[in-house]
């Protein structure tokens, strides 16, 4: 009989200790893009372009190139990487403020070009980093800092943007899936949706998305318990799960 | 593309506008990516630039904005490539944050500014009043660009060239400070044949993203945020600046050392300050003439040096009075300082800069 | 043993989800705290671990290895 490790740390991903909150879906999400980068063997030309937002220092994670953007610029700084060196494998990973308020113009236009990437959208409804305030993807009813009695359109604070479907709309997207890690199941389709995202970059189709629902304890007020729970029984009323395009 | 082809674009000389002629520098200097978006007065830089990108295998963009603009010359410049942008006043107060970007990061770049007058929306014409947005920061935190004025259309090829290698040099963004005029005029330039590739590669791009093959990772970041960190990388950054300053400094002068009074001015304002001269000299009156060419690093050396033994020193603006307060920083009250600008595209007359000396003179 | 977990336990932030999702209810949190101060995920030795690896999905950390005994024909050994 031999023992042999089933599951371990991907060689892209940092033997480190992360910043990120206990039950944080970014955890999950920075291991399944190293596992899909080292599957593929890509390691050695992948440049990451990581946002603004709790994970602007994923560099730090990560065993390959990586830059920062200014928030809500990575579509922009990885579309010039990517159109300067085209062999590379270039992705954005972006939180909700970063691709779809301050940076949605950048989004909307690389997608519109068809521009090569890859982009790994962190959607967890609330602006994290800078301790919780209404994101574009908060839900009707979410109290956050800034809608401290809960969101409404009546209020003029607008409806949550189903970003996955508005890119989908655009010819050049060639792929838009919304996935979560809200548990083991889940993780499981997420990968392989990362995946697809990047062997279409391979055979150098044009733009692709995932959408990822990810749980935010510390700043929803939850236990990570509570918020793997609310991801699947409240997010997804708004967000629905599966492959858009 | 994945490295800078040979380039093969004719020389000689040709009557081209500013515009055209920084377009044509640019591509001569070795840049292989452009990204702008249309601004009056410097559209035909962006047009220019669209087939030069083509004809030269290089990545032309026009972005969806300024500010997205910037930040693919940010991801072009991460990977190595030599990379520009340009832009007319408001569009260069949206890049701000960019460049600071690019200057906390340590990322080379040329920044074309085509001056137009302002504030806000202002109009088309003509006018200098970027001056302290490009020498005292424009964007956020403790940084320098280099600035270069040209005053001519051949002058406005030169500097640009002369940009990418010191962008590349001292891994800092470089600006090109034009205006109106430059951009919209003719003049003849001597187009040299191309052999740009060599210079472009002579300068260390290891820290590049180009794929973590056979080394470390690299990283492109401005944010520090372990403590002491960002002091640390602050005075790194200093220290750069203070070896520009002591390196870089540009200027020109004429006719100082028989001078009563000194002109001072740059660009544009040159000329006419140059014309005025001329026709006072004609009349008597000894004016020596300094132009400055880096605007930062200032030659506050070497026009306190030419001002010193002068009654009078002047200094025309086509704004309020931007560069003049340097002038006064540099002289250090040793010399009395006038100034006369005009502002909002409005331009002095040879006639209404003569006027203006002769009435203080007295 | 068919298979078992290799947990950092310095490493774990004590979230709990490993702990939620496994399928046996091999996982626990102990009562005394890691070098981080939290409680910290740890194996059950009253249940088997089967190797499904669910807990390694969910660990937001990467503090879990899981390693399997395979026979000869590499096949994991499996009760």
């Amino acid at each position: 009989m031999k023992e042999t490790v089933k599951f371990k740390r991907p060689e892209s991903l940092c033997d480190l200790q992360t910043h990120y909150c206990p039950g944080c879906g970014h955890g999950i999400v920075h291991r399944l893009v190293a596992e899909v980068i080292d599957e593929l063997d890509l390691r050695e030309k992948t440049i990451g372009v990581a946002p603004v937002g709790c994970s602007v220092v994923a560099y730090k994670y990560w065993n390959f190139d990586v830059t920062e953007a200014a928030h809500g610029r990575a579509l922009a700084v990885a579309t010039a990487i990517k159109r300067c060196r085209p062999k590379m494998n270039v992705f954005t990973y972006q939180g909700d403020g970063d691709l779809a308020s301050i940076g949605l113009a950048e989004t909307v236009h690389a997608a519109n070009r068809g521009e090569k990437l890859t982009c790994i959208f962190i959607n967890n409804a609330i602006y994290g980093m800078t301790g919780g305030q209404m994101a574009p993807t908060t839900v009707i009813g979410q109290k956050t800092a800034t809608t401290p009695w809960g969101r409404d359109p009546a209020r003029g604070e607008g409806m949550p943007l189903k970003v996955s479907e508005m890119l989908a709309g655009l010819d050049q997207v060639v792929y838009a899936e919304r996935v979560a890690v809200f548990d083991p199941a889940q993780v499981i389709k997420t990968k392989k949706a990362i995946k697809q995202a990047f062997v279409n970059q391979l055979e150098n189709k044009g733009f692709s998305l995932v959408e990822v629902l990810s749980q935010c304890p510390t700043v929803w007020g939850m236990s990570p318990e509570q918020a793997v729970n609310w991801v699947k029984q409240e997010m997804t009323k708004t967000f629905p799960l599966g492959r858009i395009k | 593309m994945e490295k800078n082809t040979k380039n093969k674009f004719s020389g000689g000389k040709k009557l081209i506008t500013g515009n055209r002629a920084m377009a044509e520098a640019a591509v001569r200097a070795g840049c292989r990516f452009y990204a702008g978006y249309p601004i009056t007065p410097q559209n035909e830089l962006t047009a220019s630039m669209a087939k030069l990108m083509n004809d030269s295998g290089g990545t032309f963009i026009q972005a969806e904005s300024e500010v997205a603009a910037i930040n693919m010359v940010f991801g072009a410049s991460a990977t190595g490539f030599r990379a520009m942008t340009s832009s007319s006043s408001p569009g260069i107060s949206l890049k701000q944050e960019g460049i600071s970007y690019m200057a906390g990061a340590e990322l080379p770049a040329v920044i074309i500014n085509v001056m137009r007058a302002g504030p806000g929306l202002g109009n088309i014409t003509p006018a200098q009043s970027d001056y302290f947005q490009a020498t005292k920061g424009g964007g956020h935190g403790d940084y320098r660009l280099i600035v270069l004025a040209p005053s001519g259309v051949s002058e406005a090829y030169e500097l640009t060239r002369l940009g990418f290698d010191l962008a590349d040099q001292y891994r800092n963004p470089v600006m090109i400070l034009a205006d109106a005029y430059l951009g919209q005029m003719a003049e003849p330039v001597q187009l040299d044949f191309a052999d740009e590739e060599n210079k472009a590669e002579k300068y260390d791009k290891s820290w590049a993203l180009t794929g973590a093959k056979n080394r470390k990772p690299n990283i492109i970041r401005s944010l520090l945020l372990e403590e002491g960190a960002l002091e640390k990388h602050n005075a790194v950054l200093q220290n750069k600046f203070r070896e520009i300053e002591k390196k870089e400094k540009r200027f020109e002068e004429k006719k100082v050392s028989s001078a009563e009074i000194l002109f001072v001015a740059y660009g544009s304002s040159f000329r006419l300050a140059e014309e005025a001269a001329l026709a006072l000299r004609g009349q008597g009156q000894k004016v020596g003439l300094f132009r400055p060419v880096t605007l930062w690093p200032f030659p506050d050396k070497a026009l306190y040096n030419a001002a010193q033994g002068k009654k009078a020193v002047f200094v025309f603006e086509l704004s309020s009075g931007q560069m003049v307060e340097d002038v006064k920083l540099s002289l250090n009250g040793t010399v009395p300082v006038h100034f006369f600008g005009r502002t909002g595209g409005g331009v002095f007359s040879v006639q209404e800069l003569m006027d203006f000396v002769k009435k203080t003179i007295k | 043993m068919m298979a078992r977990l290799n947990i950092n336990k310095d490493r774990c932030k004590g979230c709990g989800l490993c702990v939620l999702y496994c399928p046996v209810k091999h996982l626990e949190m102990s009562e005394n705290l890691n070098s981080r101060g939290v409680p910290f995920a740890r194996e059950n030795k009253g249940t088997a671990c089967t190797g499904c690896g669910l807990c390694f999905q969910i660990c937001p950390d990467c503090c879990i290895e899981v390693i399997v005994e395979e026979n000869e024909s590499g096949k994991e050994h499996k009760k």
